[in-house]
Formats: structure tokens, sequence, C-alpha cells
């Protein structure tokens, strides 16, 4: 709830209760709830254009289905002469809501409408008031991480490095940023990791030693989990609060997470800060498994039902794990935390949460650009973002 | 870039093979190459210092950057010891995984500090031929140890040469999954070359994962081609040769 404030106060955007109409129905809105997995039916009336365009991105999204009137159980009608008007009646014509949005632009009125019509039908926050970053190969040898609305418009350059990046990841808190850069110093790509201040643009290093430095991941008590080569393999380490590289060249308060000669790669926190997920091989099998955020044994989290896992990434709520199996094509899965059966989402990689813990937003390969999609989880539907100039991959939700 | 030294001319000890008139040629291209370096070093100053775009700002200097031209690590102090004896330790006791050579190393180097290229040195690819890795895999194969050998008789024959071994995946793996195969695969070829006598504060290691593929056809040839092990030289640039005017 609190993001959901929090981006409404960003745009500025507010919505008036208006006076309903008669409503013919008399009774209350037939909800859904928020357990639901089949498509909720419903119809968009009075809406043309871009706005009708975002209202259908938005609830397809969320787990919707825009029909015609017929077939609708739920019926948004209204317009958008200036500013977006809408009211959310059931089919019985029963009275949601009827409300005009002021601030922003359409496209954020049209998302603030989507996010209420969720709200009342499901008693859930939504999500397409939200921000999504990702990379983008913009050169030969040339990706930067962008930002843009969560469904791909509004894209707006992070970096402007003219280098290679990798696995952009925010904060806890969404004020920072962490992603790999190979930017050349000392005549040398040495991979980096950086921190990215949201609102100053101030950036910096928290790890170039030598080697790979990679998949920086804070958790809520400001613990930095990475991906390092310098003991001669890649490994997990964790940073504590406040640590500087800068005054720690030689890490020596860096705590090593694993020792072990395999491809340790996706560190992800729980939640709660109490455990590390990252994904890794034993005796020739790749398996996630996860590590006390105080260190001690790997636990291997089972992924039954498919094979060779990456990518992992801990949903909001705690209770999930999504990530990638690499079964000839690539298929983004979602298992309980503790582990167990595994489910296929959807064909793609590189999966991350949505705040509300039920929509991941993921790449997809095609011919020649990989592009981003989301799906939602539970009906499995799937939305695919607009394709951008160069090929976008490795998204993380913000909010 | 600094003053070209003439007198370094005389450390330049050709790969064999090469003809007097080839190293006078080469020389004039360093020479230009170290002109465009220098050009291209200038702009990434002007581009950090300059840059007015909204929300971006200059990146920090790093570590054991710039100032380093002594042709090798500043950092020359004893290895870290700090990682022995951590929690977490060791948690996986199937016994298969052990810890890997220590390349940067611990007797000569600075693990930690990343190799650092002194300006007045130039990049050469291209001059030893690539190794190629079994898919999944960063197992050294048999037929590329010779190679191998090839490039650690040079760097002992050349002790002021600074290697970086680059690894790289095809397309098949995650990204994230890329990124550490190949850093696993440029460390197999490291640990090799410390094998074979490098010392390995001479040595650094860069993934590229699937980032920087050779061929970007959808074929088994191409996918091979792209599971490789590139060898990145440095050397000193020995100075500019006037050649006479007729």
């Amino acid at each position: 709830m609190v993001w959901c404030l929090l981006a409404f106060g960003l745009l500025e955007l507010s919505s008036n209760q208006l006076h309903a109409g008669a409503a013919p129905g008399g009774g209350n809105l037939q909800v859904v709830g928020e357990a639901r997995n089949k498509l909720i039916p419903i119809a968009l009336e009075g809406f043309v254009g871009e706005v009708a365009g975002v209202l259908k991105f938005d609830l397809e999204v969320m787990g919707c289905k825009v029909v015609p009137l017929a077939d609708a159980a739920f019926v948004v009608r209204g317009k958008a002469d200036g500013s977006v008007v809408g009211a959310l009646t059931d089919k019985a014509g029963n009275p949601g809501f009827n409300r005009r949005y002021s601030g922003g632009n359409l496209r954020d009125q049209a998302h603030a409408l989507s996010n209420d019509v969720i709200q009342a039908l499901t008693g859930a926050p939504g999500i397409a008031s939200t921000r999504v970053m990702f990379k983008m190969k913009t050169g030969p040898r040339a990706e930067e991480v962008f930002l843009s609305d969560y469904d791909g418009h509004k894209p707006m350059a992070l970096t402007n490095d003219k280098t290679l990046v990798s696995a952009p990841r925010w904060s806890p808190d969404h004020s920072k940023v962490f992603y790999t850069t190979w930017l050349k110093r000392g005549g040398i790509e040495n991979t980096t990791v950086i921190q990215q201040n949201m609102k100053t643009g101030e950036r910096e290093v928290m790890a170039r030693y030598r080697g790979l430095n990679t998949g920086g991941a804070l958790s809520p008590q400001g613990f930095l989990a990475m991906i390092l080569s310098r003991g001669g393999s890649p490994d997990v380490y964790v940073a504590p609060p406040g640590w500087k590289f800068m005054e720690d060249l030689k890490g020596q308060n860096l705590r090593r997470m694993c020792v072990t000669r395999e491809e340790e790669n996706g560190v992800t926190w729980s939640p709660d800060g109490q455990w590390l997920c990252f994904a890794t091989r034993a005796n020739g099998k790749r398996m996630l498994v996860k590590v006390a955020a105080q260190g001690g044994n790997m636990i291997r989290i089972p992924t039954s039902g498919v094979l060779n896992p990456s990518e992992p990434n801990w949903s909001p709520d705690g209770k999930s794990i999504a990530f990638t199996a690499a079964m000839g094509g690539f298929n983004v899965c979602v298992v309980p935390s503790q582990g167990g059966a595994a489910t296929v989402v959807a064909a793609g990689e590189a999966p991350t949460w949505a705040p509300n813990s039920r929509n991941l937003i993921f790449t997809r390969r095609g011919v020649n650009k990989r592009q981003l999609a989301i799906v939602d989880v539970p009906t499995k539907q799937v939305k695919i973002l607009p394709a951008f100039a160069g090929s976008a991959s490795q998204p993380a939700w913000g909010n | 870039m600094g003053q070209l030294n003439p007198r370094s001319l005389a450390i330049i000890r050709p790969k064999e093979g090469w003809k007097q008139q080839g190293i006078k040629t080469m020389r004039g291209e360093l020479y230009i190459k170290a002109v465009a370096c220098a050009a291209l070093l200038g702009i990434v100053g002007v581009g950090c210092k300059s840059n007015d775009n909204a929300g971006l700002t200059s990146i920090p200097s790093f570590a054991g950057s710039g100032n380093n031209t002594g042709g090798g690590n500043t950092n020359t102090g004893p290895g870290n010891g700090g990682n022995t004896g951590l929690p977490g330790g060791n948690p996986n006791t199937g016994g298969n995984n052990t810890t890997g050579t220590n390349v940067g190393g611990t007797d000569n180097g600075d693990p930690n500090t990343p190799l650092t290229i002194p300006e007045n040195f130039q990049e050469q690819r291209d001059i030893f031929e690539r190794v190629h890795f079994d898919y999944d895999s960063s197992e050294l194969r048999p037929g590329d140890r010779d190679l191998v050998a090839q490039v650690a008789q040079h760097l002992i024959q050349n002790p002021q040469h600074m290697l970086l071994v680059e690894g790289h995946c095809d397309e098949r793996g995650t990204e994230e999954y890329n990124l550490s195969l190949g850093e696993r695969r440029a460390l197999t070829v490291a640990e090799e070359l410390v094998r074979l006598g490098v010392a390995a504060d001479r040595l650094g290691t860069q993934s590229l994962g699937e980032k920087v593929p050779l061929s970007e056809a959808d074929s088994k040839a191409a996918r091979a081609q792209n599971r490789r092990g590139e060898f990145v030289l440095f050397m000193p640039m020995t100075g500019v040769v006037e050649l006479p005017q007729n």
C-alpha cells in the first residue's frame, strides 16, 4: 500500500469520487477477492485510443481479460476528454466507484484507474503505476541501464557509459540501484559493482577486485551480497552495512558465504533479510541453495520437475522464488520458497517479482532481439511489452 | 600518455618469426594506436567530468587505476588471509568442490587489485590462438593445452608482458549464469598458466558471458566458436621509428 501511495504522491495524481448515476442494480459490487486463478472477464466502454490501450494492457497484466460487454462480469465505463473518468460496475449494474482523475498525463491517469479497478475487485493494490529497470543494448559493445514505466513507456537512460552492463537491481527501499559495469579504468575493463543513488545520481564503486565483480544485492538490514572471483573462483560474499569498498581494498571485512569451484550466480535475499538464495552446482547438478545471512551450510531448495535453475528472485511476500530453468529453451518457473514442485509459468528467463508478489517481468528471446514481457503467475497470462530500439533484458521491477 | 622513451626500443622482443620489416611496420601501428588510445582516454576523461545528462554523474576513480605507470601492480603487500576462518566456511561437504588456485596470486601480487596496465602498454589481441570449451564446461580441452603452453612460454620469455584471459560463452545459458561460467573458464586457463610457471600477478581474468559472440548464427558450429577463451596481451610500447624520407 505504501508504494501505491508513494506513486500517487510522485505523480501528483488524485481521483475524486463523483456522484454515481442511478445504480440500476441497487446492491453492492460483487467482488472477486484476492485469491483468484481465473481471468476476470471485464468490458471497457467509452474509452478510445491510447487510454483504452493502457487500460486493456494494465487490466490484462493484473489477471483480467478484456471482453465484449455481453461476456463481461464487470464493466468500466468512462471517457478521457482532457482527463480520465471511469466508473466500475458489475454485470448487474451494482456500482463500485465513479471517479475523475487529475494530474500527470492521460497514461498516468489511466494507470491509476486500472489500479482502482483491481483494488475494488480484489482488495489488493495494483501495480500499474510502478516502474521497471532493465538493460538495453545500444551498440555493438555497449549497453546501458534504463528506467521506464512498468509497461515500457517513457524509457530513460540511467547510465551513459557506452560499455557493457549487467544485473541491475533495486535496493529494498528503491532509493538506490546496483549494477555491474565494464567501464575501463587503469587500462582494463575489470568488472565493477556500482551503487547509484536514484535521487542524486551519485555513484559509488562497491567492488572492483581482480576478476569478476557482479550480482550486487542489498538486504533490508543493509548487507550487500555480491559474486566475486577474488578468491580464485566465483563465490558469494557479503559486505556489512555501511561498508566502503574504497576503505577496504583488501576486502578483509567481507564475509565469504561459500567456497566452491562452481559458477555461483543470481544472488537474492529473502524479504526479511534472513536468507541468501543463489544458484550453484554440486556433484555436477545445478541447483538453487540458500545460506543463512550470518553464514552456515548451503541448504538445497528443491525445484522438482525442472532442470538447471539459475537467476532466482525471492518474492516480496517471502512465499515464492521465481527462477529460470534451462532445458533446451528457457522457462520462467516459480517454486515455494522452502522448495518443492516447480511450476513453469512462461517461456522466458530472468524473472523478477512485482511488488504485488503476483506478476513477474522477464526476458523473451526473439529472432534478433530480446524483449520484456510480464506474466500474471496464477493465470499464466503473458503480456509482451512494446519493443525498444535495442535488445532489452534483465528487468528488475521497482515501485 | 607519457613521453615515449626511445631507449626502450631495446626492450622489444618480437615473437619468433617476425621479420624486421614487420617489426617496423608494427611499431608504426603501435604509435598510431597510441595516439588513438590517448585521444580515447581524453574523451573518456572529459566525458566523465562534463556529463550534463540529468541524473547521470561521474564515476569516482577506481582503486589501482590512473597513475600507476611502473609496469605492474603497486600493491605488493602480503596476500589476503582474511578469507579463511570466516563464518560460512565451506558449507559444501560433498568433497567435489575445492577452492581454486588463487589466480591473482598471494605470492607475487595482491589478488584484490585488478590488473593495472601502464599507460605506455599496448593491447594486442589475436596474437595467440583461442582455446575452446565444451558446452556448459569450464574444463581445458587436452588439445588446447599446447596453446596455453605457448602463451606461458611467451610470458616467461617476456617478463614485462601482462595477460588478460577473457572467458566467453554461447547463448544457451542464462545471462547471469554465463557471466559466472565465463569467469570460471578464464580462471581455468589462468590456473594452467600459473601451473606452467607464470607469476599470477601478471594475469587478469575477465568474463564477457554471452555478450561478445564471434558469430551470431544459430548453429552448432557458431556456438562452439563462441565458447572460448581469448588471450589479450599487454606489452610495452617501444617508441616511434622514424624511417628515412625516401
